[in-house]
């Protein structure tokens, strides 16, 4: 019984550890030579309603990659503005300790292979083809492409490539494998009705941050600038993917946070403006590397799916994370992850698929994106534990909790205390 | 099954993003077609659509012509010359690498008598390239008009002339197989040449068919092992004679390539041939089809097999397999 799962960030890396337990062979295509894809720069988790999530994925046994998230933790227990209790992960040192648990777990990974077409029999996914011409085979298939780029859209959308981790110039482009099944893919689009998103945020080198700066970021984890008047630009909050981080603070200070790296919570920044601020007369971006000019964009390839993460209309092929909806965030590519990567093996073994209910956050989260889109019909906003549309909806449900026996006992009220850390058969 | 992963030849060239991106035809970028999102699979290191919107959604520069002058004409048949001529370093320098090829004109004729042709040999030194004719029909009678120190036109340069060109950019310290037939003998010179290069040891069978003459032989004796005359063809079925030297061969020397520079008939032969062996050789053929414009836009270059994909093979770089199989007539 062999998974294939295309894309191995986090999604992919959840995706691959649900499976594994579930008992199957599984086997993660990563184009680039690193796991974690836009992980290797993100690094905020447990805020606001993250925590909740996480908690609820901890519970029900699929909590393998934030006690790995936890444990790489630079700052724990972080407020930053409409933010609480926020963990930051090393960026720099995440991606070896998660492939080395992957790979100790006996998932076969498989970097610089990039995917590029499948064969397909009727609506059935038979196999992949590589960008080599190397044809795989599969029983059940993942995707967790994810939505960024690549080039062509974040040109078309965008302000061209910045040269971001993903670095498609080096490695070749995503490919859609909805796509490429002949299905059509979902673009989200912004408040005025451009399609797609720029990625919220751009990294400083930390050594390009004054002494008091990098001192103040090291201690506390937050840094906090005012940004000189005649340089607030309020508008570029509407481009931005992430909505939990579009408030008038974000525009009007320079707010970092430490991630190994300088995380400045704007999707990008001229150069010049920002040696302007007191502290930062020299410093330089590391990620994207074109940073004054622009930033990745995303959302322009999401499948149309049911509760179970499976892709409608394609008889054997699952999805997660951005690819499963207009989802932020790592704590949402790992939860949609995780239940992908379970149910794909409850399919190989004709059992039913595990539906989380939505009196849980991930439920919740997975249903109500669903039921936005295609009830709906809102291409505008997207969804994260952490802020936004959807925090706000968590709390009015009363679902946010930073109790953790609490959330414990509500997953085991539903029967899915360590639902995805059984073996299936 | 096997995936046909192609590329573009002119792909991040000077002369990429080309007339097809202005076209909405593309081969390689789903943008420049006409779609609303980045789909790239055969990725060709460089983002075709990226380069068209920053260069003004403009073409880049187009091929130019080249002044050149005959230097000599040598007829080494009663039907095949050839020539050396003398033109800029800027064209020759294009040239040097297997699968070259040119336009050629008499200075003073219409555009109509452009013919497509293989470049046998450079000389970088002198600016000089060494061209082969077979004297054929009216294009190439016009040519035969041209004497030494008279003028032509060269438009190019032009890199599609062989497909399966990354394994012969690929093969190094191996036996290699070439075979030719013919004028075909022209674009088999830079292959060996470059083979040779790369320390590849080349066994090459040759059929000079109507042309009745080897006038590659200095090439052959400083850049092969050995090379053998042949009957390649029996009404259209490879001869006893040349299938069981061919398998000898193969099963002697273990070849990782054979080069094959023939009509498509013997191209498709010989790979069927190969496919039926148990080694594993990776094949490269010349690229034989009828070319006008040499930029995709005329269509003369236009393949469809049994597959219904469209190629246009003035500018797609694929393996020949997907050439040569699924055709009705050759």
């Amino acid at each position: 019984m062999k998974v294939i799962i295309i894309g191995g960030g986090w999604a992919g890396c959840a995706a691959s550890i649900t499976a594994k337990k579930a008992g199957a062979e599984v086997h993660i295509y990563e184009k680039t030579d690193m796991l974690l894809g836009l992980g290797n720069v993100g690094g905020i988790m447990r805020n606001n309603g993250r925590f909740t999530a996480s908690e609820e994925l901890i519970a029900m046994g699929a909590g393998d990659l934030i006690s790995l998230a936890d444990k790489n933790a630079t700052h724990t227990n972080i407020d930053f503005p409409n933010h609480k209790h926020a963990t930051f992960y090393n960026v720099n040192t995440m991606e070896s300790l998660v492939r080395e648990y992957l790979e100790n777990k006996g998932v076969n990974v498989h970097t610089t292979k990039r995917v590029v077409d499948i064969e397909k029999s009727n609506n059935k996914i038979k196999g992949i083809y590589l960008h080599d011409g190397d044809f795989v085979d599969g029983d059940v298939f993942i995707e967790t492409t994810g939505s960024t780029g690549p080039m062509g859209n974040c040109l078309k959308y965008g302000n061209g490539c910045c040269m971001c981790v993903l670095r498609c110039p080096a490695f070749g482009p995503r490919v859609s494998i909805t796509k490429k099944a002949g299905l059509e893919d979902i673009m989200c689009q912004r408040e005025n009705g451009k399609f797609g998103a720029f990625s919220g945020s751009c990294k400083l080198a930390k050594e390009s941050l004054s002494e008091e700066i990098r001192n103040e970021l090291n201690n506390k984890g937050v840094v906090i600038l005012k940004i000189p008047e005649k340089d607030i630009n309020l508008d570029k909050l509407n481009d931005k993917v992430c909505q939990q981080y579009a408030f008038k603070e974000f525009a009007e200070n320079i707010i970092l946070l430490d991630t190994g790296h300088a995380k400045l919570m704007t999707p990008y920044y001229d150069l010049k403006k920002l040696r302007n601020v007191k502290g930062l007369e020299n410093v330089r971006f590391v990620d994207p590397y074109a940073g004054s000019k622009g930033n990745s964009i995303r959302y322009l390839s999401s499948a149309r799916r049911d509760n179970s993460m499976k892709v409608l209309d394609i008889d054997n092929l699952f999805c997660a994370g951005e690819k499963s909806g207009f989802f932020i965030g790592h704590t949402e590519a790992i939860a949609t992850g995780s239940i992908a990567g379970h149910n794909a093996v409850r399919f190989l073994y004709n059992m039913n698929p595990v539906v989380l209910p939505e009196e849980t956050a991930i439920g919740n989260l997975i249903s109500y994106a669903n039921y936005m889109l295609n009830v709906k019909k809102d291409y505008k906003t997207r969804y994260t534990f952490a802020g936004s549309v959807y925090f706000e909806r968590m709390q009015e449900l009363g679902i946010y909790s930073i109790d953790k026996n609490k959330i414990r006992e509500k997953i085991k009220s539903f029967g899915l205390e360590d639902i995805f850390s059984k073996k299936l058969i | 099954m096997k995936y046909e992963g192609f590329t573009c030849m002119d792909a991040g060239t000077d002369y990429c993003p080309c007339h097809l991106a202005e076209t909405g035809d593309c081969i390689i970028c789903s943008m420049l077609q006409g779609k609303n999102e980045c789909n790239c699979n055969n990725w060709c290191s460089t983002c075709i659509y990226n380069d068209y919107i920053s260069n003004g959604e403009k073409v880049k520069e187009k091929r130019q012509y080249y002044e050149g002058q005959i230097i000599e004409k040598e007829y080494v048949s009663d039907t095949v010359i050839i020539f050396k001529i003398k033109t800029s370093y800027s064209l020759v320098k294009e040239l040097a690498l297997p699968g070259s090829f040119i336009f050629i004109k008499h200075s003073k004729s219409d555009s109509y008598y452009e013919i497509p042709l293989s470049v046998m040999n450079i000389s970088l030194n002198d600016n000089i390239i060494e061209l082969a004719i077979e004297i054929k029909g009216p294009k190439t009678n016009k040519i035969d008009e041209l004497d030494k120190d008279d003028a032509v036109l060269l438009r190019g340069p032009y890199w599609n002339g062989i497909m399966g060109i990354k394994y012969i950019d690929e093969i190094s310290h191996s036996n290699v197989i070439t075979i030719a037939k013919g004028i075909h003998q022209a674009p088999l010179v830079s292959v060996i040449k470059y083979l040779n290069s790369n320390n590849n040891d080349i066994y090459t069978f040759l059929d000079t068919g109507r042309i009745k003459k080897i006038f590659i032989e200095d090439h052959l004796d400083k850049s092969t092992e050995k090379y053998f005359e042949t009957n390649i063809l029996t009404k259209d079925m490879l001869s006893i004679q040349f299938k069981n030297m061919l398998l000898d061969y193969i099963d002697k020397i273990k070849p990782s390539l054979i080069f094959c520079a023939g009509s498509d008939l013997i191209n498709n032969n010989v790979l069927q041939l190969i496919k039926n062996t148990s080694h594993e050789i990776k094949f490269a053929c010349t690229n034989n089809s009828k070319m006008s414009c040499g930029e995709g836009i005329c269509g003369c270059c236009t393949l469809m097999n049994n597959d219904f994909k469209l190629r246009r093979l003035c500018k797609m770089q694929t393996d020949p397999e997907f050439i040569l199989q699924g055709r009705l007539i050759y």
